[in-house]
């Protein structure tokens, strides 16, 4: 039963409705936790997490620029003019009161922040005491932070640096801001890309601003190329600048420029929010340019925690002036902007705690309870899809292993479906799983969808459907593959499985040529060297044949051409389409000439055939050639074998006329004497004679009369054999046969025997001379009465088939024929030994010598006791 | 007039016992034998004596046969039969061409001879005078005549004895003497119905005739089968 098709259709289909069942409940269970989720995203505490990252940030703020200055009393402990600036900036952060004292409302929140000496806090508590599970905490670069804390949180650069001159950068939220230790009083300034003011003096003490150089120099150039931010001011206010010559008004110029078209930076950047001041007794000598290294901060995605890996580093950029100064900057200090240092400082050293407060942390604890509860509705939602998981799994691996088994021809045999291209399936088995999966991409919106319109279990159900689906589709895919595998054929019925075979099978092929021309190549070298060691055959041969001699001439000039054509192709071709071009007309000239000069051979190659077909027909005139043609030689040799086939033919000739003379003198000898006693016998059987004497003549008479009869046939015979006096003419087989049996009707009567014609032709022309037909069939049929069995019939057919005309005259013999057909037509053979028959063995040998002088074919067929003369000719 | 009877017949050949022997087949026919043995003989005989009918064998010393026939035919009219062993057509046509009358092939067979001279004979003899009364409705053709008035066929002069259809198929042969017929054809003129397969019936008659016009029907003189296609009467 677990073998029958049936089965492994339901298994399939129970599969695929657990999939359904599994799929359903998935989405019944996401819909509901989400529900809970939903609950959980509703409650204060889980929004509480902005407002504690962003507390955070003003803690670190507020930990780089001011407490980290303070000392244990909380004292500042930079300059005045640093505390300044920083209190400054601070009150436009926000993040100090009116009275220059750090102000942060913590909310909700406890917090602590500390640097070295500095510490900060709106609370009493230590850092270990706010240290608890909903508390973020900063320690060491790290933030730890709640779950649900830094939701909105974006957890922006913050970074900073200072200079061994006295100015300290920082950079919070894309915006910079620069203090500086000394009076900025006087001083010149500029504002950088983020906003900063950047104060600096002439004499030394600080570096000569990059911009400050590229200012001046960019006044003469005007060179458009630039990525600066003042430069590209300055470039749009091209006019103003160009009118005055003072490089403090440039750069007031310059920044008040700025100030009116630049209204993001402008107004991030008040001019009185940043106060400038350079103090005279920190200049010194060098001048540095200060290139801003931004640490690259590492913001980790994940939600809980945010490393923030920066190391403390010191870097020295050298920047060195791109052009040399210009007349104008002859006023120019000479300042060494290199021997100025930037230290990156670490956020390592800050420690900020954070701890929810006693009001909101029972919140917190919701939020986390009703958590854990979701997950675990979620979690049991999956345990209880574990047994369809489990049955659709069982059920699938019996569908693929069981799959394609045929109870009838037990074994495993592909049907229809398995026989249509693989990758129909495997396409269709992807295509399904990447639907599915871009399908569940957007099933959020989808459940939105739905559940607004129709209750929950309709989207169940369609989930489910789907997921079923696109199993079934996958379930099917992989049984077709499993399937193919099982009865080997999925090479076969896949396109790639074809392709690879094809490939394959050429591969094969041509490794199995390889292979043996290799051999070959291998036995012909040796073979060819025992050759050319043992009479220098090959030479010899290479120097007979002009074929080859031509051809390996023809085939060097073209290479030497080739190549020198190569040569004039590159020389003269700069450009890829020229060179084509060039190469191909050479190509094509070199091809056209080799082809020609081929032509002269395989036009000798023709003559030479034209020549062997003229010696086969007869004609043996020979022909020349000139000297130089390649098949000279081949030429003389034909025309030697065509003259000795032409001496042997006139021999032959000859030869045969002489016997025909001979014969013909024989017969004539033998035919004088035989005619007086022929003549003798005649007059003797008239005379009175006694009985006895009478009974001899007559045997006598008889004898000489066959010995008449024997010479005529022999003379015959001869000609025949030399095929002279044959006069052919066209005439019909049909009507000769008829005219014989006319002309031979009343010997057949008389022998007693019946003659059965059956003459399948209306006509049957055949080119013969009709007198030496005559005998034949004359010769034939004679034979056929004389030596067959008394009372017996003789047959005789005529057929006209294929182009051949076939008189077969069969006969049953009166005695045991022990002769082979070759040897009755052999002369004076006779099939009786007995010779108690009249006759000299000469008429079937005649009958074969006038059929073959007439073109035909004559033989003798023995089956048993049935004797048949065939006669076969061509039909036209 | 000559008698047939009386007639004189010169018998020429190099082999005495053949001329010998022919002289006695002759003479016991009552014919007077006179004997030459080659052709210079012959002629001189011929100049000597009046002699009737030529027997002369080719082969012969001193002037062979064709030239002594050629030399008899400036002074002679009479039958001359050649006797040769030569018995290829092409001999046999040189031989009628030069002057014979008629050509015998050794061994010959004695009666035949005997027929053949008898023959020839009468031809020279008796139808010699027949030739001034030329009758229009006689159609003769060498030795044979047919006389349709009498519906009657002569073989030198001797009639001869032909059933009605023998007779018609004689008499359209020589009517178009040295023209073919197909059996169909004799069969459809003579018989006056469409033939089929009628090639034995005509072939059978055309034997019969053959063996009643002809002294050998082996070799026939007049009635000729052209094997393969049909049959005709030659113009001699």
């Amino acid at each position: 039963m677990l073998r029958s098709k049936a089965t492994r259709i339901i298994a399939g289909a129970i599969a695929c409705g657990m999939v359904f069942v599994c799929g359903a409940k998935l989405a019944n269970t996401c819909i509901e936790s989400e529900k809970l989720y939903d609950e959980i995203e509703g409650l204060s505490a889980y929004n509480k997490g902005s407002e504690m990252g962003e507390l955070h940030h003003k803690l670190l703020m507020a930990g780089y620029m001011y407490v980290n200055h303070l000392d244990e009393n909380g004292n500042y402990k930079g300059t005045e003019y640093a505390e300044k600036q920083t209190v400054e900036i601070l009150k436009k952060l926000g993040l100090m009161n009116a009275m220059g004292e750090l102000d942060i409302d913590g909310g909700d929140f406890e917090y602590r922040v500390s640097y070295g000496d500095g510490e900060f806090s709106n609370t009493d508590k230590s850092h270990d005491e706010l240290s608890s599970k909903y508390s973020m905490f900063h320690r060491d670069g790290c933030l730890i932070y709640n779950k649900y804390a830094p939701n909105n949180y974006i957890y922006d650069m913050v970074n900073w640096f200072t200079t061994d001159y006295g100015m300290t950068y920082y950079y919070i939220n894309g915006m910079g801001y620069a203090i500086f230790d000394f009076d900025t009083e006087g001083c010149d300034s500029y504002v950088d890309e983020l906003g900063a003011t950047i104060y600096y003096k002439l004499d030394g003490t600080t570096p000569i601003p990059y911009d400050y150089v590229d200012l001046s120099q960019y006044m003469v150039t005007e060179d458009e190329q630039t990525h600066s931010y003042d430069e590209n001011d300055i470039e749009n206010y091209e006019d103003t600048i160009v009118e005055v010559t003072d490089i403090a008004e440039t750069e007031h110029a310059a920044i008040s420029a700025e100030d009116a078209e630049s209204p993001t930076v402008g107004n991030d950047i008040p001019d009185n929010a940043v106060s400038v001041t350079v103090t005279a007794e920190e200049s010194g000598d060098e001048t540095s340019a200060v290139v801003e290294e931004v640490a690259e901060t590492v913001t980790n995605a994940d939600n809980e925690i945010v490393t923030e890996n920066t190391e403390r580093e010191t870097v020295t950029e050298i920047v060195e002036p791109e052009t040399e100064p210009q007349t104008e900057m002859a006023t120019l200090p000479n300042v060494d902007n290199e021997s100025f240092t930037k230290t990156q400082m670490s956020e390592a050293d800050i420690m900020i705690t954070i701890c929810p407060g006693d009001s909101i942390i029972s919140d917190f604890e919701k939020a986390d309870q009703l958590e854990q509860e979701a997950d675990e509705y979620v979690a049991r939602g999956l345990v209880d899809l574990i047994p369809y998981g489990v049955i659709a799994v069982v059920l699938s691996l019996y569908v693929i292993i069981a799959g394609g088994y045929s109870k009838k021809e037990k074994k495993f045999v592909p049907t229809a479906a398995d026989r249509v291209f693989a990758e129909l399936y495997i396409g269709a088995g992807i295509a399904a799983a990447i639907g599915g999966i871009y399908w569940f991409d957007s099933i959020e919106y989808l459940a939105e969808f739905f559940n607004k319109y129709y209750p929950t279990y309709v989207f169940c159900i369609l989930v489910g459907a789907v997921v079923a689906a696109v199993f079934g589709i996958i379930l099917l895919a992989l049984n077709t593959l499993v399937i193919r595998l099982k009865c080997r054929t999925l090479l076969k019925t896949s396109i790639t499985g074809r392709i690879l075979m094809l490939l394959w099978g050429m591969a094969k092929k041509l490794w199995k040529v390889l292979k043996k021309s290799a051999v070959k190549t291998y036995k012909n070298l040796s073979a060819v060297k025992a050759d050319f060691l043992k009479n220098m055959a090959t030479r010899e041969m290479l120097k007979n044949d002009k074929f080859t001699r031509n051809f390996l001439f023809r085939t060097g000039i073209f290479a030497v051409l080739m190549i020198i054509c190569s040569f004039i192709c590159c020389l003269i071709a700069n450009d890829k389409g020229i060179m084509f071009i060039s190469g191909l007309i050479f190509g094509i000239v070199l091809l056209a000439g080799f082809e020609y000069l081929s032509l002269g051979d395989f036009k000798a190659l023709k003559r030479m055939n034209e020549h062997i077909s003229a010696v086969k027909s007869g004609d043996y005139t020979p022909r020349k050639e000139e000297v130089g043609s390649p098949i000279y030689a081949a030429t003389e040799r034909i025309n030697e074998i065509s003259t000795s086939i032409q001496q042997t033919v006139e021999k032959q000739v000859k030869s045969e006329r002489m016997k025909i003379e001979l014969v013909t003198n024989v017969s004539h000898d033998l035919k004088t004497p035989l005619t007086s006693i022929i003549s003798y016998i005649d007059l003797l059987s008239d005379e009175e004679l006694p009985p006895a004497a009478r009974d001899y003549v007559t045997i006598i008479e008889e004898k000489s009369q066959r010995l008449k009869t024997m010479v005529a046939d022999l003379f015959d015979l001869a000609k025949a054999t030399s095929r002279t006096d044959v006069q052919t003419e066209e005439i019909d087989a049909v009507v000769l046969t008829r005219q014989v049996l006319g002309d031979l009707a009343d010997k057949i009567e008389l022998s007693g025997r019946t003659l059965k014609s059956d003459i399948q032709a209306e006509s049957a022309h055949i080119n013969a001379d009709g007198k030496k037909m005559y005998r034949v069939f004359q010769n034939v049929i004679d034979n056929a009465l004389k030596y067959s069995m008394e009372g017996t019939r003789v047959y005789l057919t005529l057929k006209n088939e294929n182009g051949i005309c076939s008189i077969i005259v069969k006969n049953i013999a009166s005695y045991e024929m022990t002769f082979s057909p070759d040897e009755i037509t052999e002369r004076f053979t006779r099939g009786d030994e007995a010779r108690s028959t009249e006759g000299n063995g000469l008429g079937l040998s005649i009958a074969k010598s006038f059929t073959e002088a007439c073109g035909g074919s004559f033989r003798v067929d023995i089956d048993g006791d049935v004797f048949a003369a065939i006669i076969e000719m061509p039909v036209i | 007039m000559n008698n047939i009877e009386n007639s004189v017949i010169l018998v020429v050949d190099d082999d005495h016992d053949i001329v010998n022997a022919i002289s006695a087949l002759l003479e016991r026919e009552g014919y007077s034998i006179r004997k030459a043995y080659n052709g210079l003989e012959a002629v001189d005989a011929l100049m000597r004596e009046d002699i009737q009918l030529i027997l002369i064998d080719i082969m012969m010393p001193k002037m062979d046969g064709l030239s002594a026939m050629m030399k008899i035919r400036t002074m002679k009219n009479i039958p001359i039969i050649v006797l040769s062993a030569k018995s290829e057509d092409s001999d046999k046509i040189l031989g009628l061409s030069m002057g014979a009358d008629d050509y015998i092939t050794k061994p010959y067979n004695p009666m035949e001879l005997v027929a053949r001279v008898q023959s020839n004979l009468r031809r020279y003899l008796s139808l010699g005078a027949a030739d001034s009364v030329k009758k229009s409705s006689v159609l003769r053709i060498g030795g044979l005549s047919l006389d349709r008035d009498e519906k009657q066929i002569y073989i030198d002069g001797e009639p001869v004895k032909l059933t009605a259809t023998e007779y018609k198929i004689t008499e359209l042969l020589m009517e178009n003497a040295g023209r073919v017929f197909s059996a169909e054809e004799i069969y459809s003129r003579v018989w006056n119905e469409d033939s089929y397969s009628v090639e034995n019936t005509v072939m059978v008659h055309i034997r019969h005739i053959r063996e009643k016009i002809e002294i050998n029907p082996a070799e026939p003189r007049y009635l000729k089968v052209v094997w393969g296609i049909g049959y005709k009467i030659s113009r001699e």
